[in-house]
């Protein structure tokens, strides 16, 4: 059955038909437009063969017409409204789903067909090929992915009217904690961490948004922990990247200076604000991910895919552990968060592990699109204190083979995250809670013993004692840590004071130190200053003994070098002039000297 | 979950337990059934679970679900998602395999389902030890084999449970006195006792192997012979020197009615095989290197022994391994105060001597009075300067040696003598030459590998009778050398790293003293050199105990 009405004409005439599959081809008289204005569409078919088109049109018709034009005025008058129905019904039940979580959540094609996975769908690339019968048979759902990637947005508007929402894959919370090391929570901790490459003269900055004490204080009682060393440091260039972009750190000054504004939590607000509009995209900070041509193209917004993660993010209930895997299926159906939408862009998964996203098709996809939300969690989100991450080891990684089609298990460190939870901070800065009250250390809360065990007792490890003790002890496990000679060494050395560390240590456990422990700490301060650099010295290699003899004894050089032993004179660089110029008097000469 | 629970239950198995909380003390006796003790520090305990440790508790009749209503009735916060998962399955393990006596002289592996009886008959190391498949869940066993097979099922991680039984061995009425040998009131205190029934299980199938961790000076061998008292057989006693032997030898007369002739001796110098006798492992472990082979491990068949006692079972040479996994009809009992193996056989330990059955505290029984309150001091003194450059371009090896020997040791110790004058006093060396100078010098006696019997015997008479009030000894008396009124050690040098010397050591002076029950050990040092790095590895482990340990540059006036 086919039924036509005539449309006003407006700018383009278009044929809104209802058409029985075995309709015969549509002609006039032309149905009314209705509000929908697909001027995109024309266009995303035209750039299809006419064999595509055909291919697909066969669907409503046994007789599909043969110009482009025609073919392409078929198939629009589909996705129309009164041509929608019939053609929602050819459809099915599976095609139907398809685009309903199109229509409802993430507009993706691959997204909405992961969804379904037994439904044919085929693609416009991939099956048009009518000579092969055995291939997937033509779908109207490619109608409404007439770019192969996404849903238009109007289209979604229209078919959202017309389909319910599907259930959205459950946001389930983890019945207890989650394995592996918890980290973050604490925002001004991990900004320390970037104070403290600052310190260590890994990053040179001036800071406008901490004052000298509150400076002080972070660089002195945070760095980057050995155990999560390489995790941290990549955690860091992450915040370093966004602290700059925001203005709160300049990278040109020489040595620290700082701004007289102590940071708080609105501060931190402005600080997330400005995250959340960031035009930079954090896939380019997975360096397991590279570009044919150090590019990820096509890429979605990362603005707006951002905004679509912390919209997935503020339904998760506060505070209770998320596992990763499941917030990935609810976030991928609910939101569009997808980062690369073509399966067929060639972007090399990591030197180490081989492959490609074209090789790697969906899997590929969605190996990028977790590295990416983890990324994001842990090297964004919690130092920023919106969640806590949960890090267990990373798997094993399979042998590498080249052009291996299985999906790599590992892209960057971030793939440690297994589970994470939206703090109290964090909601308050989605948007969905109440500013809540600050964390404070519970003295006594610890207990530190004579075997130099220092073990938490409270629910959570503050974030800025957590990165205390993995600076000078070593980890046992969730709670525990033992003070390490080597590590509380290296940081006094770092700058730590002994005695800053042992009121520290004092106050979180509420009590005296035990001898042993106090005595660890002396002797780490002890050795750790025990050697100092005095001055520099060149060292003269005097290969004639009558040179050597005069220079160390005559009343005019002896005071301006040293006897270092064999055929070597020291000299004070400070002294250097004047003894080329004694030397010089005494019939010797001594070359320039070159730094290098 | 309260605030006052006292367990934290972590992601890694650990579990954390406050010894502040008012719960502390309900909750340790349940935790220990199931779980491992990592270590004792003040404030702090931390347990292991393990399969082992789980295992050894589904041994003992507990449940997986008792298990995790223990730990969520008194954990502090939520169990790890991980947790109630990993402990069912891994404590459901056990159970699943068990051994039983076949008809004939052959035993019979027994699997709970088809699909874990072809996953052993796949199994390489298995498939060796592993008889004629008799049915789709069992398999016929060669009696032989049978210690072999439960080594390699509890590696494969599946435990069998032994029910094949025991050999009742030779009768032996072993009769403890109520008054010793010597007049004074004998009976077990109330752990030994406890102990003694946690091995015996009243005399069922589920009993009669298994190890009892104790501290040192809490009676061991007294559990010992409560043991055998309770066995009621002939008995082999193993034990790790002929000094140690004797002194079995002098307990059993003196708290038990058996006689002399009942009891034999069986070491380099005796080779008497008695219904109760006790050798060494030295002998045992002997080697005849014309004929090849340890002819002396013979002993473990050459009677019908109801019961073989391992004393110290923590220092088990590996041939007697071997040996004790071709008796596993026989009951075996093994007694130390300390699981904690340098060359990480706990595993062997359980599936051949079999679980551990019970594990008290040092702290506990010092808390009751049963063994002294002992403090420790590591005493730092430097070297003298004349030995600081020899010290620093010696060889490594050479280096702790110079360090162990530094003169300045002497003078500490004439002025710990004096201060703890009165007291008897055991200073414990590592190297001979230096525990023969420091005897020289302070004109005391001494004791070393190439003393007498006689002389030794003589000695520790002396010692015990107050007529010497110091000893010099050497690392022979490491262990098994009752010395009931030391109670001053101080250790002049030491094993490089040894946790195990040092709590030996310890355990010394740990004897119940009258008075203030209280002991001292003291550890010299040389500071600033690898003695230090060695001395702190070797207290970490008394610390863990709960020992507080204080540091002295110098010995205080």
């Amino acid at each position: 059955m086919a039924s036509s009405t005539a449309a006003p004409s407006s700018g383009r005439d278009f044929v809104g038909v209802a058409l029985a599959q075995d309709s015969p081809r549509p002609t006039s008289p032309r149905v009314p437009r209705d509000d929908y204005d697909p001027t995109h569409l024309p266009a995303a078919l035209a750039h299809r063969k006419n064999d595509e088109l055909q291919w697909v049109a066969r669907v409503f018709t046994s007789k599909p017409p043969t110009n482009k034009h025609d073919l392409a005025e078929l198939l629009l008058s589909q996705t129309c409204l009164p041509g929608l129905r019939r053609t929602l019904e050819l459809a099915g039940v599976d095609g139907r789903k398809v685009l309903a979580l199109a229509a409802h959540g993430n507009g993706l094609l691959r997204t909405a067909q992961a969804a379904v996975p037994g439904f044919a769908l085929g693609a416009w690339q991939r099956t048009w090929d009518s000579t092969d019968k055995k291939k997937t048979s033509p779908s109207v759902v490619l109608l409404f992915f007439p770019d192969d990637l996404s849903m238009p947005p109007t289209l979604r508007q229209r078919l959202a009217a017309l389909l319910p929402a599907p259930p959205r894959p459950p946001l389930k919370a983890l019945a207890g904690n989650p394995p592996g090391e918890h980290l973050g929570g604490d925002a001004l901790a991990d900004l320390g961490l970037v104070l403290e490459s600052a310190r260590a003269g890994q990053l040179q900055l001036t800071t406008i948004g901490l004052s000298t004490p509150s400076l002080r204080r972070l660089t002195a009682s945070l760095s980057c922990p050995s155990r999560l060393a390489g995790f941290d440091m990549m955690r860091w260039r992450c915040l370093t990247r966004l602290l700059t972009a925001s203005g709160w750190l300049r990278q040109t000054a020489k040595r620290l200076e700082t701004g007289r504004r102590e940071p708080n939590r609105h501060a931190l607000q402005t600080l997330f604000h400005a995250y959340r509009d960031w035009q930079h995209d954090e896939l380019h900070d997975l360096p397991g991910l590279r570009g044919t041509h150090d590019e990820y193209a096509p890429i979605s917004e990362p603005i707006a895919r951002r905004r679509a993660l912390l919209q997935a993010l503020g339904r998760c209930p506060v505070g209770a552990w998320m596992d990763f895997d499941g917030f990935v299926c609810h976030a991928a159906a609910t939101e569009a968060i997808e980062p690369i939408l073509d399966d067929e862009c060639r972007v090399s998964i990591g030197r180490d592990y081989g492959g490609s996203m074209a090789a790697l098709g969906e899997a590929g996809l969605a190996a990028v699109r977790n590295a990416w939300m983890r990324l994001v969690l842990a090297c964004y989100l919690a130092p920023l204190g919106v969640v806590e991450v949960s890090l267990d080891r990373l798997a094993k990684l399979p042998p590498i083979k080249t052009y291996d089609y299985e999906a790599p298990n590992c892209i960057s460190l971030t793939d440690r995250v297994v589970a994470f939870r939206l703090t109290p901070l964090g909601a308050w800065l989605l948007g969905v809670g109440t500013e809540p009250a600050a964390v404070t250390v519970q003295p006594g809360g610890w207990r530190i013993q004579a075997d130099g065990s220092v073990v938490s007792l409270g629910e959570r490890v503050p974030s800025a004692e957590r990165v205390l003790l993995d600076r000078i002890a070593e980890r046992l496990d969730e709670r525990s840590w033992r003070l390490e000679r080597s590590r509380l060494i290296a940081a006094i050395a770092g700058g730590d004071k002994p005695e800053a560390l042992r009121a520290r240590l004092t106050k979180l456990s509420g009590n005296d130190l035990p001898d042993t422990v106090g005595r660890l700490l002396d002797d780490a301060g002890r050795r750790a200053t025990a050697v100092q650099v005095e001055a520099q010295l060149i060292v003269l290699a005097v290969t004639d003994p009558l040179a050597r003899d005069q220079l160390l004894h005559d009343r005019s050089t002896k005071e301006l070098c040293l006897d270092c032993g064999g055929s070597l004179v020291g000299v004070p660089p400070t002294d250097l002039a004047a003894l080329r110029r004694a030397a010089r008097k005494l019939g010797w000469h001594i070359p320039e000297h070159h730094v290098s | 979950m309260s605030a006052d629970a006292p367990l934290i239950v972590q992601s890694d198995r650990t579990v954390l337990v406050e010894v502040d909380s008012p719960r502390f003390h309900e909750v340790r006796p349940l935790l220990a059934r199931f779980a491992e003790l990592v270590k004792t520090p003040e404030h702090v305990h931390t347990y292991r679970l393990t399969p082992l440790s789980l295992w050894n508790a589904r041994s003992g009749g507990l449940s997986a679900e008792t298990i995790l209503e223990v730990l969520q009735g008194f954990a502090k916060f939520p169990l790890p998602a991980i947790m109630p998962d990993w402990i069912r399955e891994t404590a459901g393990r056990y159970g699943r395999l068990a051994l039983r006596r076949a008809p004939g002289s052959d035993l019979l592996l027994v699997a709970a389902d088809a699909g874990l009886a072809d996953e052993l008959a796949g199994h390489d190391r298995l498939r060796m030890v592993l008889g004629q498949r008799l049915s789709s869940t069992s398999f016929l066993v060669p009696v032989d084999l049978r210690g072999r097979l439960k080594v390699a099922l509890v590696e494969a991680g599946h435990p069998v449970e032994d029910v094949a039984g025991y050999t009742p061995g030779e009768p032996l009425t072993i009769t403890l006195r109520k008054r010793t040998a010597a007049g004074i009131p004998f009976a077990l205190r109330d752990y030994q006792h406890a102990a003694v029934e946690a091995f015996h299980a009243g005399g069922a199938d589920s009993g009669g192997s298994g190890v009892l961790v104790l501290p040192c000076g809490s009676g061991k061998t007294i559990i010992g012979i409560g043991a055998m008292a309770a066995i009621g057989a002939s008995t082999l006693i193993l034990a790790t020197s002929v000094t140690a032997a004797r002194q079995w030898i002098a307990e059993l007369l003196d708290k038990t009615e058996l006689t002399a002739e009942q009891i034999g001796e069986y070491d380099g110098s005796h080779k008497e095989v008695r219904q109760v006798t006790v050798a060494t492992y030295q002998v045992l472990t002997w080697r005849d290197r014309s004929a090849g082979g340890m002819p002396h491990l013979e002993l473990f068949n050459r009677r019908d022994w109801g019961l073989v006692l391992y004393d110290e079972v923590h220092l088990l040479p590996a041939p007697v391994f071997q040996a004790t996994a071709g008796i596993q009809a026989r009951r075996r009992l093994g007694l130390t105060a300390t699981l904690v193996r340098e060359d990480g056989q706990e595993r062997n330990v359980f599936a051949l001597i079999g679980p551990k059955k019970t594990d008290v505290p040092w702290k506990a029984l010092e808390a009751t009075g049963w063994i002294a309150s002992a403090r420790c001091s590591e005493v730092r003194l430097p070297l003298p300067p004349e030995l600081r450059i020899p010290y620093l371009t010696a060889e490594r090896a050479q280096q702790h040696r110079l360090a162990a020997e530094n003169p300045a040791k002497l003078t500490a110790v004439r002025a710990l003598l004096a201060r703890h004058a009165g007291e008897p006093v055991l200073i414990i060396g590592l190297y001979v030459d230096q525990v023969l100078a420091t005897s020289t010098a302070l004109g005391i006696p001494h004791l070393v590998g190439s003393t007498a019997q006689r002389q030794r015997e003589r000695l520790f008479a002396d010692f015990r009778a107050g007529r010497i009030h110091a000893l010099a000894v050497s690392k022979v008396a490491n262990s098994s050398v009752d010395l009931p009124d030391a109670s001053v050690a101080i250790q002049i040098s030491g094993s490089f790293g040894s946790r195990q010397e040092e709590a030996q050591r310890l355990g010394r002076i740990l004897r119940p003293k009258p008075g203030a029950n209280q002991a001292w050990f003291y550890s010299l040092v040389s500071a600033d050199t690898v003695e230090q790095d060695f001395a702190l590895h070797r207290q970490m482990f008394l610390c863990e105990q709960g020992y507080e340990y204080t540091l002295l540059d110098g010995v205080p006036a």
